[in-house]
């Protein structure tokens, strides 16, 4: 027996979901915002929970480390374990009887919430996804109205952090010397920071 | 809301505690644990022989064993078995991963309620030096130790109903856990119900009163149940009632009329017991 729900009808289902195939399937790409969040709040050094990884040159949220021209995406860190499968994040946490559960709950990524949400030229669809294995979502199983502020979050803080991170290439542009995965967390500890005093001045005033 | 986030000392440590204390948790706690994860409580609680008397004691039937309801351990670690919602991370790190719904014995850890006063317990597990007084936001931490001790209150009367049910049942009986479990989830939907209607600023004040209750050793709920004639002047008082009549319909419900004993088909999946040296 399950207690009455008191969450949204995809967010019951995803929680009651046990492989939670959509962690270990996809690799979850980050922006600042999510690693400010995860990281302010589980007090937790952005370089534990994330990695980089070389970005195609066309992605407009990579960020430089040297003037050599490549380009990193940052992500949550996935699981080394031989008991998990493998490629499984990190936050995913599954007992002995195998019923899995994200351990960030509301803290997680703007892009795990929206899942499998997408906003298609302001529609909202379901995203063409293989990966789960608990059921074939349709938009029966969301709410529309919730769904779509939660696409427009997700587009706004990707805007803002291609936005910071392309005053950070142009840093490294300038500096023309080769800075590390750290020195970049740390600029963005820095400017979300600012960003959140910033608000919150607003906020008082 | 992030920049009201107290730094921890327990961030940086090996959490000690969450390896090798075995969690005593109240109904509520159980509840919490299960509507956020939306979890049957089987996957997460387990049950253990009480070593004394105390108010959260249940009993499943006429026997003397009485027991406790506390979270399961995890995979073993090597020689240890953290809690099972003990999270490992890259690096040596470590999270609760339900650390916003954790139960309240975690959350008040390492402290006490002393005549009113926050106090740091001395039989810690924390490494030397961890906490200091002067850098804890001691109101929150009392209000934690307050809100800790009404569920516990709570929790003790929710056990009594259960166990006058044990007690009026044939002598022969013995209850699956099962029921227990269902039992709690029902009570605790309805007092999640009750709850809903009450504002902030009078939980608050409701939460003072209790306070001074515990002072005076005093759980309301067993005072006013035994005093049911006397006026409810003030509000809190107002509010003590209607726990109590929200507990004792609950109950009623599900155990004398049978609505949870329905559920005993639906059973089979075994609860995992614990022994306890």
């Amino acid at each position: 027996m399950i207690p009455q729900a008191v969450c949204s009808t995809k967010e019951m289902l995803w929680l009651s979901c046990w492989e939670k195939r959509c962690c270990s399937y996809y690799t979850v790409t980050l922006t600042g915002s999510d690693i400010w969040r995860i990281s302010k709040t589980m007090q937790l050094p952005p370089q534990v929970f994330t990695r980089y990884a070389e970005a195609p040159a066309s992605a407009e949220d990579g960020f430089a480390l040297d003037a050599s021209g490549k380009h990193y995406w940052t992500a949550l860190a996935k699981r080394d374990t031989e008991e998990q499968p493998p490629g499984t994040c990190c936050f995913l946490l599954r007992p002995p009887n195998g019923h899995a559960h994200c351990a960030l709950g509301d803290l997680r990524p703007t892009v795990c919430k929206s899942f499998p949400s997408i906003l298609i030229n302001g529609v909202l669809c379901i995203g063409d996804y293989s990966g789960c294995t608990c059921r074939a979502w349709a938009l029966a199983h969301v709410d529309i109205g919730q769904e779509t502020a939660l696409a427009q979050i997700l587009a706004r803080e990707r805007a803002e952090y291609r936005e910071i991170v392309h005053r950070w290439n142009r840093r490294v542009e300038q500096a023309k010397q080769q800075y590390s995965y750290m020195e970049f967390c740390n600029y963005l500890m820095n400017v979300y920071a600012e960003r959140d005093q910033q608000t919150q001045s607003l906020d008082v005033a | 809301m992030m920049n009201q986030i107290e730094h921890s000392p327990c961030a940086g440590c090996h959490q000690r505690c969450c390896i090798n204390y075995t969690v005593t948790i109240t109904g509520y706690d159980a509840w919490l644990i299960a509507t956020e994860l939306q979890r049957d409580m089987r996957e997460f609680v387990v049950y253990y022989p009480a070593q004394k008397d105390e108010p959260d004691n249940f009993r499943l039937d006429h026997g003397e064993m009485a027991f406790k309801i506390a979270l399961g351990k995890g995979a073993a670690n090597g020689e240890e078995q953290p809690c099972i919602f003990w999270l490992s991370l890259p690096e040596g790190y470590a999270r609760c991963s339900i650390y916003p719904f954790r139960p309240f014995v975690c959350q008040s850890y390492p402290t006490f309620l002393n005549e009113g006063l926050v106090q740091l317990r001395t039989d810690v597990l924390c490494p030397q030096r961890s906490w200091n007084m002067s850098t804890m936001d001691l109101p929150a931490w009392r209000r934690r130790l307050l809100r800790y001790q009404m569920e516990y209150d709570i929790y003790a009367y929710v056990v009594e109903r259960w166990n006058d049910f044990v007690a009026r049942s044939p002598a022969d009986v013995r209850y699956p856990i099962n029921l227990y479990y269902s039992y709690l989830i029902a009570v605790y939907d309805r007092l999640h119900e009750m709850r809903q209607t009450i504002s902030k600023a009078r939980e608050e004040s409701i939460l003072q009163q209790w306070g001074s209750c515990i002072e005076r050793r005093i759980n309301p709920l067993k005072q006013l149940q035994q005093n049911r004639d006397q006026s409810f002047g003030p509000r809190w008082m107002e509010f003590v009632a209607d726990l109590l009549a929200t507990i004792d319909s609950a109950s009623a419900l599900e155990l004398e009329m049978g609505t949870i004993t329905e559920c005993l088909d639906d059973m089979a999946k075994p609860a995992q017991e614990m022994s306890v040296a």
